[in-house]
């Protein structure tokens, strides 16, 4: 994969802030053009990314997503081009850091209010189906 | 009753103090143009709750006048949890969710003694900018039905330019306060990260997400920001600043105009931002070109960190504790694949897997850490900014509100990212954990154009202030949809 510096042509339409026309057509010849690297995604690597995020897709649903995610990847590639050497991630866009609370008690789980919205429960569990034969 | 539709919070309060009108009045008002209202904005209206607590206004206004909020009627957008009144978060996933306690800002303002008439439409889990992803359905613009209102809160918008009510709760990730705000002619509040509490507020990125105002003035925003903001002890992210000041005399500003904010701009809206550039002027501010270098990389730092942070968020929907369960699972697996498989839709699933990708094993430096650093250098383009100006003035959107399909076909077979680019002047500042506002600044077409007013972190009491200063020499603010 990308390491950070590795040099990615950015598609024209992304090196200032271009507003693209509400019309299909003219932005897909364009990214079309413009794209001549990035990842492509295959079929191993889509169910791969399902099975992690627990999601299950008829056939025609998948392909669509495949083509989705595949011209999503193609804008988050377009990242890559910037250099972002000895830069330091930010995880908080304030720099914070966690106020401390004094260490007290003060929330009692109410677990018979809780679960009141739950789809199955049975003398204050959560049931699903069984995983230990 | 001497109240009009569109009366302001101001104007509300100053009817509630006089006794010209009560606050049952004011709710049934409301509400029975709520009934009549054919935009979709809500996806539920709590009517009886509503009129008996107006009931109980009015009865603390006999007895120690009017004062803050009370019996001034609002809505809050659905991705609030409110006890005893389902919040769906537009989501199907949610479609019968009871939460069993309130955000901290529904309990801020119910406090305040604001009236609840109910719940608004939005992109579901505030994915979105056109709320055409709501499985509740699309909501219509208040100015011509056959467009958007924009996205995520489109239907707190909605709602607020029709006149349904005075003033809604929003959420802003990446630009969903800001864009329906512009979109729909009203003024929409983005605070600084961490300024009002995310407690209670249906979780999509936590480092972005962001609860804000929505109203018919920059005054009237002022007003809500008050009652909302706030260290909360139950969200460890929000900021122990103190209460927004009400100082700030709004004269002699460095007001930066973004140079990369120009090229292909609609030259109509980007005429808007001109001529409000130029009321600044007149009012004695000093106009000065910026640059924010990294502005081309923002949508796609953007949508890495936001989609990796809702897939994170959004893997506690398993179909076990609360929310949708698919029928009859042969196992756990099934269980969980099923309920979510089910339960989001077509954008949902698209942002966790984006997430799930960026985050994933051999990718999760190339991605995630990259954007993170991209985020720093964005957010350090505004401080670098601001070391030269006080203010920035941009543009809110590219373009007006867009017709409905025209950028998702309900097929799904359009690019999804020509949406994103809808949020390419508001991500910016969302990254940057900047507050910025939109407020109205023209008319193109017979549509509203917006603009947005952007300050250092914490700094809302100077553009709230310079907002009201436009909203005394402009009226673009009161301009209000045909019928």
């Amino acid at each position: 994969m990308f390491k950070s510096g590795d040099n990615v042509e950015v598609p024209a339409a992304r090196k200032g802030i271009v507003r693209e026309p509400p019309s299909g057509a003219v932005v897909v010849t364009s990214r079309a053009a413009a794209n001549t690297s990035g990842t492509a995604l295959d079929a191993d690597l889509i169910d791969k990314l399902m099975r992690l995020a627990a999601l299950r897709l008829e056939a025609q649903e998948r392909e669509l997503l495949k083509d989705n995610l595949q011209k999503i990847v193609h804008l988050i590639d377009t990242m890559q081009s910037a250099d972002t050497d000895g830069v330091e991630p930010l995880d908080h866009p304030l720099d914070g850091v966690q106020p401390l609370r004094p260490d007290r008690v003060t929330e009692a789980v109410d677990r018979e209010r809780f679960q009141q919205i739950a789809p199955e429960v049975r003398d204050g569990l959560y049931l699903v189906p069984r995983v230990v034969e | 009753m001497t109240v009009g539709q569109f009366a302001t919070i101001g104007e509300i309060r100053t009817a509630l103090k006089s006794k010209a009108a009560s606050a049952v009045e004011l709710a049934r008002d409301h509400l029975d143009r709520i009934a009549l209202s054919e935009l979709n904005s809500f996806v539920t209206v709590c009517e009886d709750d509503a009129l008996a607590a107006a009931g109980e206004a009015d009865r603390q206004i006999a007895r120690q006048g009017q004062s803050g909020l009370l019996g001034v009627p609002i809505a809050h957008k659905d991705v609030f949890c409110t006890a005893g009144v389902r919040t769906t978060c537009g989501s199907r996933m949610l479609a019968e969710f009871v939460p069993p306690y309130d955000a901290t800002v529904v309990t801020k303002l119910r406090d305040a003694g604001a009236i609840m008439l109910g719940k608004t439409n939005m992109d579901e889990f505030a994915m979105g900018s056109s709320n055409e992803n709501s499985h509740f359905g699309s909501v219509s613009n208040p100015w011509d039905a056959n467009r958007v209102p924009g996205g995520s809160s489109g239907g707190s918008a909605a709602a607020v330019a029709a006149g349904l009510v005075p003033a809604a709760t929003a959420t802003d990730t990446g630009g969903s306060i800001r864009q329906p705000a512009a979109l729909c002619g009203i003024s929409g509040l983005k605070p600084t990260y961490g300024r009002v509490s995310r407690y209670g507020m249906v979780a999509f990125a936590s480092s972005l997400d962001q609860g804000g105002p929505m109203a018919r003035s920059a005054e009237d925003l002022r007003v809500l920001l008050h009652h909302m903001e706030g260290h909360d002890p139950l969200d460890s992210t929000s900021a122990d600043t103190g209460p927004t000041p009400h100082e700030a005399d709004g004269i002699g500003l460095r007001i930066g105009i973004v140079r990369e904010y120009g090229q292909d701009l609609d030259a109509r809206l980007a005429a808007t931002v001109d001529e409000a550039a130029a009321v600044f002027e007149r009012l004695g501010h000093e106009r000065l070109d910026i640059s924010l270098p990294h502005t081309a990389y923002a949508t796609a730092a953007y949508y890495v960190v936001a989609s990796a942070e809702a897939s994170t968020n959004l893997s506690r929907y398993d179909g076990v504790r609360y929310g949708h369960r698919a029928e009859s699972p042969v196992d756990l697996d099934d269980l969980y694949a099923r309920s979510r498989s089910e339960g989001f839709g077509a954008e949902v699933k698209r942002r966790i897997l984006t997430g799930t990708y960026a985050l994933s094993i051999g990718y999760y430096d190339a991605y995630y850490r990259k954007a993170q650093r991209l985020r720093r250098l964005v957010r350090q383009d505004f401080l670098d900014a601001f070391a030269a100006v006080d203010l920035i003035l941009a543009p809110s959107t590219p373009s007006t509100a867009f017709e409905k399909g025209a950028l998702l076909a309900p097929d799904e077979t359009k690019d999804p990212t020509v949406m994103y680019e809808q949020d390419i002047y508001t991500v910016p500042v969302s990254l940057a954990g900047l507050p910025a506002l939109s407020v109205p600044c023209g008319i193109v077409d017979g549509l509203p154009a917006g603009m947005q007013l952007i300050a250092p972190h914490f700094g809302e009491d100077r553009l709230l202030a310079l907002a009201e200063s436009f909203q005394r020499e402009t009226d673009w603010h009161q301009r209000t949809p045909a019928s």
